[in-house]
């Protein structure tokens, strides 16, 4: 972490051993190498903070305002909950995202969506992440986005998703839902080959 | 994009995890990388320094020799490495900035050299990082100085169809150039000194007169010093002139700063002829003749080093001037804290802020 003054904290942390990561992520240990240089090159330290991660990531999608979907991103990445993705976190949920199976990657998205982690997406953090998405891409679509179109496509989301019609969406209904949608499971093979 | 952000690729794909379950669409296939190697380690052998780094750092940029398959042209067979005949202290930092995407300019090597081996491998030099580019632009600056002298010491040969004006304003600037030159140069350098030992031997007194009291010189032989001082003044005009004629931007010779000293140098004179014998301006023209001084600083046109001296006054003028300042601040603080200090005591000397200024200057000065 970087203290008021602007000085380096000598905080180093290290990951455990290669072989350990191994077994724990679906990555070879030549992918998980490349994955630590790259991981080390841009965080010295060993641990990655959240304005380390908005600026990695606001790099990548430079149109828009890519900052609040960061945020929901590292509160994701960061299961330890200290404000600090390790190595071991990025390795683990990089694994289950490109690695896992269907149910796991959906298990993945769910936790991403629920925001207070409570086992259930209300509307209020659908719409939260959906404006963050939709804040992502920016103002310079083709076709551009009305300003209702994160709450239209709430809506549809919701109406799709919540069987029961009790306003939340469970992690069951989640799951039947994109199950048995063609096109999201379709879209989840896209992470077959990278990396 | 930052050299070491394309390692975070992957993560950048896998976050699109999150807008796929709300998709209303399938989403595209991700492109795939044709040539997709296994990071293999090469080995660039510079002038017999191995040095070793992985493709992919190579890879970042493109645009240069080491990024580019230009560099397969320096493959060699038989070693399995990458051969070039360059300076292997340069490649370092050369290689560097692949490592870390910033290009620093060592101090101890030679501008010329850094830019050389910058163009062989494609590098463009803007992008030095700060830390380094104040450095590597003064020494760019020094060098094409140096250069721009070099080349007006070779110019020996006359260029070909200068006019009368042209080759009258290059022999007043440079006065190597012809003979001519050589002695206008030296013929005002000499009536420079006589003007400013005239003015010098005016003020001395010279030997009197048995009923008389020591008289200065300038009174003693009027006529004498006056004929001299004419003779300097018209041979500065003249000069003045030819000067304005020859000059090729007339405007901006007359805002230089060796003209405005000329000008000074040579008004007084006028200025007395013009005067009449009125008391009261008689005072002022005394003080003009101050002025005359003023041609000792036409000696910097002959030389080299007082020039220097200018520059370097010109250069830390927002230090001399901040220094200036700081004093006045002081000496009006401490002007002000004397004078309400002594306001009591009624023999006191500082009447005013104004009048306790004299003895701070002294006081800060030292002179006491």
């Amino acid at each position: 972490s970087i203290t008021d003054e602007g000085e380096l904290s000598t905080v180093c942390y290290r990951p455990e051993g290669l072989d350990s990561l191994v077994q724990q992520t679906k990555f070879s240990k030549k992918e998980l190498q490349v994955l630590y240089r790259g991981f080390k090159n841009e965080c010295p330290s060993g641990v990655v903070n959240e304005d380390a991660f908005k600026s990695i990531y606001s790099k990548f999608f430079p149109q828009g305002d890519s900052s609040m979907y960061a945020h929901f991103l590292f509160e994701a990445f960061d299961t330890t909950n200290n404000g600090l993705v390790s190595f071991e976190d990025f390795a683990v949920s990089l694994s289950i995202i490109l690695r896992g199976s269907i149910t796991d990657k959906l298990n993945w998205a769910f936790n991403l969506y629920d925001l207070n982690k409570d086992g259930c997406i209300t509307k209020e953090e659908m719409t939260d992440i959906m404006q963050s998405i939709y804040n992502m891409m920016g103002k310079h679509t083709y076709p551009s986005m009305r300003v209702s179109a994160p709450k239209e496509h709430v809506d549809c989301f919701f109406q799709k998703m919540d069987k029961n019609q009790d306003g939340v969406v469970t992690i069951e209904e989640f799951l039947e839902t994109c199950q048995k949608d063609e096109n999201i499971m379709h879209s989840m093979h896209l992470f077959d080959n990278v990396i | 994009m930052a050299a070491g952000v394309a390692a975070w690729l992957p993560f950048a794909r896998a976050a699109a995890i999150g807008w796929m379950p709300v998709a209303n669409l399938p989403m595209p296939v991700a492109p795939t990388e044709k040539n997709k190697r296994q990071d293999e380690l090469i080995v660039l052998n510079v002038s017999g320094r191995r040095f070793q780094t992985w493709r992919n750092t190579l890879d970042r940029y493109p645009d240069t020799l080491l990024g580019s398959s230009e560099k397969e042209f320096f493959y060699n067979e038989d070693t399995k490495e990458y051969f070039f005949d360059r300076d292997p202290d340069v490649f370092r930092s050369v290689l560097n900035f692949y490592r870390t995407g910033k290009l620093h300019y060592p101090r101890y090597e030679c501008i010329s050299s850094y830019d050389e081996e910058l163009a062989f491998f494609g590098i463009v030099p803007e992008i030095i990082g700060d830390c380094c580019y104040e450095e590597y632009k003064d020494r760019k600056r020094e060098n094409a100085e140096r250069l721009m002298d070099d080349q007006e010491d070779n110019k020996d040969a006359k260029l070909p169809n200068m006019t009368f004006r042209e080759t009258m304003w290059r022999a007043f600037e440079n006065p190597h150039t012809s003979t001519m030159a050589l002695v206008f140069y030296y013929v005002t350098g000499f009536f420079i000194a006589v003007s400013v030992m005239t003015n010098v031997v005016e003020t001395v007194p010279c030997g009197s007169s048995p009923n008389m009291k020591e008289v200065p010189c300038g009174e003693r032989y009027t006529v004498a010093f006056f004929c001299m001082d004419t003779a300097c003044v018209m041979i500065f005009t003249v000069e003045y002139l030819m000067r304005l004629f020859a000059a090729p931007n007339r405007y901006r010779f007359m805002r230089s700063v060796m003209s405005i000293i000329d000008v000074v140098a040579i008004l007084p004179y006028y200025i007395g002829l013009v005067m009449t014998d009125n008391e009261d301006v008689s005072g002022a023209f005394v003080t003009l003749r101050v002025f005359r001084v003023f041609r000792i600083f036409k000696f910097s046109r002959h030389s080299q080093g007082l020039r220097i001296l200018g520059y370097t006054l010109k250069s830390c003028a927002s230090e001399l001037g901040f220094l200036l300042f700081s004093l006045t601040m002081a000496i009006i603080i401490f002007a002000t804290v004397m004078f309400y200090a002594e306001k009591g005591s009624t023999s006191s000397k500082f009447t005013s802020i104004p009048a306790s200024f004299w003895y701070t200057i002294v006081t800060m000065t030292t002179l006491g």
